[in-house]
This record gives structure tokens, C-alpha cells and sequence, in this order.
């Protein structure tokens, strides 16, 4: 079943008097629990890309569809309820809350749905010890290692069991040791979860996990592999 | 909500030592309004005590006409055939007493040199009553201007009077007055106290007799008013509305009317007060808005992330709201502890305040601890704290998510 479809994309940013097109056209579709790569310069449009198919931004033309219904741009809060329910976030620097505890980092999505204490605590639980932080869940991100961190905001991207995670440079600062693992990890919660990833990397690392790997270059799609 | 609150507290003690500058600055801006409003309490309260006690009483009664019109000759408006009213107004509950008075004028001498002098008649034991402690008996007593057992005439001047006239207690002075029939007449009295207002102006021209003293020498059974002298000065709105239902036929006037002085002081002093509270309303506006702004310039990547996560524009919007009531509340509190700390230690220092313009005695540096006070200016600061985090909130909540993400 399509989770993404992708059709005609066009993303054209004004930097002062200059126009700027960071995506020309792109067509893309993305299988539902498919574990994806965009690899690409920067500047290339990956990001961009991974902006609007997580409706924190719109494209100047072209449609995109989440489970065969077009999403509709115009509509900023019905977008954050989209998101909240079915999109992940994993970011290249963590960006977790420094105030809150990983248990706390990870229950924040889901203190912003109707879910009760003990449903809450449940789910939390769960993906805490998914991701193997049990030993440091009182921890506050900065008493945290790299790895660690983004074993939390991968805990984060998935407490509300999303369909898509999107995963911007999610091993960009992590040695090749730590990558690995998050990669496993990643691998093992697709497997498990069928939870579709969807990762822009510079990383060649990343390719021995994937299943496709997209090569993006002056906003359109160069190359599709599959493993 | 609570939840979200509990993200709030949080944050407002992320960065400690900007909240406790903030914290600070709010709870000393909260002090001043709260021991200024205190000193002028006490300033007012004891400035309209002294003008009640040092004569006016609460309320006073003339003859309608006296209010109306202006008197040709002395007493032309007096008050004639009042006892009935007197005792209907007596037998009030909130009415302490009801004293008669006569004031008049004349000429005072002592044989080689006279004066002016603005005389008042009175009932002595009554007058002592009200009046003995803003009106000190430096020399004598009140009782003392009574008709002695000798029958002789009694009065007292004031200390000015005294000087100017080289008088001591037991000398002869002669009060020369016009009637209200349009003679002259003079009376002989023997000095039997010398008494002091601390206002210059009174002491050096004040002379008082007894009421039957007054009304012999201007040759009358008139009165001028009726002093109405209450238990409470909280009472008086009430009792007098009361009055004016039962008597028209009198006029009534409120110790605020007959003291205009006072009301331009509260009117002055509320001025300047008012000044005060905006510039600091206007500090404390700065030093929160301003920590509101720092906190969100400093978290604009971690709101885009929550925003990315899913969090409503208007929870974002929320969040702050609630750090800027934590940080009212917090305010409010220290400053409450502050205020009474202070207003505690100065009214144990036992400090003393120079004398006011046109006056001669040093008052009690006193500030009253209003409870209420508090909690309108605890309020006041809530919503200031709140009002000032609307901007900063809402920048918050419109930021762009995708250029906020890459905000380092």
C-alpha cells in the first residue's frame, strides 16, 4: 500500500530578489513500513523534501498524498493534528526539551493528545525499554550521550506509533560505532513496528540498512536503488 | 492543563539567575507601591484625624442658610433654639457627643498692646474630649476655661498669642467684639491656659472661652454650629445621609467638605503616587517582557520542534501565558514578604519625620500594612506579568517552523 505519494513538486524560495528552486518537478511514491533514504548535496532539496512531506512546509505546486488523500497546505491546524498523529520527527541534533527527562521528552507527544495518565506511562514504558534507555530515564538530556539522545528522540518520533518517521541526518553526529547501533535500532523498530522511515542523510553508512536509497541533485530524482 | 503547567515551572527556573533578576526586580517594584501606599495611608489617616480632632469633628450642623448665604453681621445665620436637635442627634448610637460652638472675632489686649484674635467658644469637657490630642494645653487645662469659683471669667490663648502679648497664666486680658445687634462689648478674662495647634498661623491669633463666656460677650443665645463628634471616622457617610433624611432643615456638611486642605493633599499625594505606580507597572513590564523575549530567542529551535511534534500554536502561546503568571505569582509572594519585612523594621526603628510645611511638631515615621493593598497589587502584578508576555507569547507562537528549526 502507498503511505507517500509524490506527484509534480515544486519548491521555489525568494532570497531577496532572487528566486530559488529547491525542488523542479519531483515524483516519488513511498511504500507503507519501506525503509528509505534521500541522499544528496546540500542544497540539493532533501530537506526541503522532508519539510513538506512533513507538512512543516508547503510546496509551491504539485500534490502530495498521505494514504491516497492529497494533503491540503492551507490548513495549519489540521496539519499539527496530522503530524501529532502520524508523522515522527528525528533531528540531525537531537532537539530534545533540556528541561525534561528522557521519560518526560518522550511522553511529550502524547500529553498533547487525549491519552490518560496510565495509557501515557504505558506507551512510554514500552518504547523506553524498546530503545534501551530503562537506565536512564530520569536522566536530563545533558547528562546524556550523544547516542543516548537520539535514542530518545527516536523514543519520541515513535511513543504515538506514526506511520512515517522522518529522520533528518538522524547519525550526522554520531561516530560510526553509535551509528551503527541507531541504525539497528531504526532497522529493528521498521521490522518489528512496519513503521515506514524516511531518512536524508549524507551518511554512506546509512545505505547498508536501507531498503531504496532516492539520490536527490538539483531537485529532482537521479537515481532509485533498491536492495 | 496542569501538565502543560508543570513544563512552565520548569522552564521559568531554566535559567535561574535571569528569573531571579526578574523575580526580584518585580518583587521590589511590588514593596514600593505597597510601603509608599502605606505611608500615605498613615499620612492621610493622621492628617484627617487632625483636622477632625483638632476641631472639626465628623459632622457639622449650621443654620441652612449659613450655607447658603453670606453673613452681614456675626451669627446673622447662627443656629437658634437647637437643644431639641441636639438631643435628637445625641441620642444617636454612632454619636459619641454633640458640642456647641461659637466662632468670633475681635480685638485682645492686655492694657499696653492688642492684637487681633479669632476667637472660639466652646464647651470645655467636651472639647477636651476631642481635641486634647491635637490641641495641646501647654499651660492649663480645658476644664479650665470654665467661670472659676471667684466667678471670674476664664480663657485661653494660644502660644504665639501669649508671646506677642507677654501674657502668663492668671493675667487679666480684655476681649473687645462687635455683637451681632451691631455694639461693642468687652469682657474681661483671666488667663487660665495657653495652648498650641503646631500651626503657627492658629497659635498666633487663637483665643477660646466657654461657650456662656462667648455668648456674654457678644451679647447672644445664637450658636454658630453643632460639632458632631462620631465613634468611628468610617461611620460618617452613613450617619450623615441618616441625619440629612431626618433634619432638612438644617444643613449637615462631612468633615471632608469643611476640610478642603486635606482633600487637596490626598489629591497631591495620589498624584504623585500614581506617577510612582506607572513608572514602576512600566519597570516591570520591561523586566519581564523582556526575560520573555530572551526565553524565546533562546528556545526558537525547541518551539519549531514542538510545533513540528504537533503542539498547537495556541499551547505554545499558552505556555508562555503560564510562565508569566508563575513569574507574577512568584513576584507577588516575595514581594509580600518584603513589603512586610520592611514596613516591619521601619515601624520598629522608631523613626521621626521633620515637621510638615506650616507646621511645628515631627511626627512618627509609621507605615500601616494594608492587607488589601496587597492583594489588589498582588492581582495588579499578575496580570502586568501576564499583559507583558502577550507580545513575546505571541511571537512564540507565529514563528516559522521550518526557518526556526535551523535558528542556532
Amino acid at each position: 500500500m502507498q503511505l507517500i505519494t509524490i506527484k509534480n513538486l515544486f519548491k521555489t524560495y525568494r532570497l531577496g530578489d532572487v528566486e530559488v528552486s529547491a525542488l523542479r518537478g519531483l515524483s516519488l511514491s513511498i511504500e507503507q513500513g519501506e525503509f528509505v533514504a534521500l541522499y544528496g548535496a546540500s542544497g540539493s532539496g532533501k530537506t526541503t523534501l522532508l519539510n513538506i512531506i512533513a507538512c512543516i512546509d508547503a510546496p509551491s505546486s504539485g500534490k502530495v498524498f498521505y494514504e491516497q488523500k492529497q494533503i491540503n497546505y492551507s490548513q495549519s491546524k489540521k496539519l499539527g493534528q496530522f503530524r501529532l498523529n502520524k508523522i515522527g520527527f528525528v533531528f540531525q541534533s537531537y532537539n530534545l526539551v533540556p528541561v525534561l527527562n528522557t521519560y518526560e521528552n518522550i511522553e511529550y507527544p502524547l500529553l498533547l493528545t487525549a491519552k490518560s495518565e496510565e495509557e501515557r506511562k504505558q506507551l512510554v514504558e514500552n518504547i523506553i525499554d524498546q530503545v534501551g534507555l530503562t537506565d536512564v530515564k530520569g536522566h536530563k538530556p545533558r547528562q546524556l550521550s550523544g547516542g543516548q539522545r537520539q535514542r530518545v528522540a527516536i523514543g519520541r518520533a515513535l511513543v504515538n506509533k506514526p506511520k512515517l518517521v522522518i529522520a533528518d541526518e538522524p547519525t550526522a553526529n554520531l561516530d560510526v560505532k553509535t551509528s551503527r547501533r541507531i541504525l539497528e535500532l531504526l532497522t529493528g523498530l521498521n521490522e518489528v513496528e512496519n513503521t515506514t522511515f524516511l531518512i536524508a542523510t549524507h551518511d554512506p553508512l546509512v545505505k547498508e540498512y536501507v531498503g531504496r536509497s532516492i539520490m536527490i541533485r538539483d531537485g529532482k530524482i537521479r537515481t532509485k536503488e533498491h536492495v | 492543563m496542569f501538565k502543560f503547567f508543570r513544563l512552565s515551572i520548569k522552564n521559568v527556573f531554566r535559567n535561574t539567575q535571569r528569573t531571579v533578576l526578574t523575580v526580584l526586580t518585580v518583587s521590589i517594584g511590588f514593596m514600593s507601591i505597597i510601603v509608599t501606599a502605606g505611608y500615605m495611608d498613615y499620612v492621610f489617616v493622621g492628617l484627617r484625624e487632625s483636622f477632625i480632632r483638632g476641631g472639626t469633628g465628623h459632622i457639622q450642623i449650621f443654620n441652612k442658610e449659613y450655607t447658603e448665604k453670606d453673613e452681614q453681621h456675626l451669627l446673622e445665620y447662627g443656629l437658634q433654639d437647637y437643644e431639641n436637635l441636639k438631643n435628637d442627634i445625641s441620642s444617636d448610637k454612632e454619636v459619641r457627643f454633640v458640642m456647641k460652638r461659637i466662632e468670633f472675632q475681635g480685638l485682645v489686649s492686655n492694657g499696653e498692646q492688642t492684637k487681633v484674635f479669632l476667637g472660639k467658644g466652646v464647651e470645655p469637657k467636651k472639647e477636651s474630649k476631642l481635641s486634647t490630642f491635637f490641641v495641646e494645653m501647654e499651660k492649663g487645662t480645658f476644664p479650665g476655661l470654665i467661670k472659676n469659683e471667684e466667678g471670674e471669667l476664664q480663657g485661653a490663648v494660644g502660644k504665639g498669642l501669649a508671646q506677642d502679648l507677654q501674657a502668663e497664666i492668671g493675667d487679666y486680658l480684655t476681649l473687645l467684639s462687635a455683637t451681632p445687634g451691631g455694639m461693642y462689648n468687652a469682657i474681661d478674662i483671666k488667663l487660665s491656659g495657653i495652648f498650641s495647634t503646631g500651626i503657627p498661623e492658629y497659635d498666633n491669633r487663637q483665643v477660646m472661652v466657654d461657650i456662656s463666656t462667648a455668648q456674654l460677650l457678644l451679647d447672644t443665645d445664637k450658636i454658630s454650629n453643632l460639632v458632631v463628634v462620631l465613634d468611628e471616622t468610617s461611620q460618617t457617610p452613613q450617619t450623615l445621609d441618616k441625619f440629612e433624611k431626618k433634619h432638612a432643615s438644617v444643613s449637615f456638611l462631612s468633615w471632608s467638605e469643611l476640610t478642603p486642605y486635606y482633600n487637596s493633599v490626598v489629591a497631591l499625594y495620589e498624584r504623585g503616587f500614581g506617577v510612582l505606580g506607572i513608572i514602576i507597572v512600566f519597570i516591570v513590564v520591561l523586566a519581564s517582557s523582556n526575560t520573555m523575549t530572551m526565553s524565546v530567542f533562546e528556545r526558537t529551535k525547541e518551539i519549531a520542534t514542538i510545533l513540528s511534534i504537533g503542539t498547537s500554536r495556541l499551547r505554545v502561546w499558552l505556555n508562555y501565558i503560564y510562565e508569566g503568571f508563575l513569574i507574577g505569582v512568584l513576584s507577588s509572594v516575595i514581594g509580600t514578604v518584603l513589603s512586610y519585612t520592611v514596613i516591619f523594621t521601619i515601624n520598629e526603628m522608631n523613626l521621626t519625620m521633620p515637621p510638615p510645611p506650616g507646621r511645628t511638631t515631627a511626627y512618627p515615621l509609621t507605615i500601616t500594612p494594608l492587607h488589601s493593598t496587597i492583594l489588589i497589587v498582588t492581582l495588579l502584578t499578575i496580570v502586568v506579568c501576564v499583559v507583558a508576555t502577550l507580545l513575546p507569547a505571541y511571537r512564540a507562537s507565529k514563528l516559522n517552523i521550518v526557518e526556526a528549526l535551523g535558528h542556532e
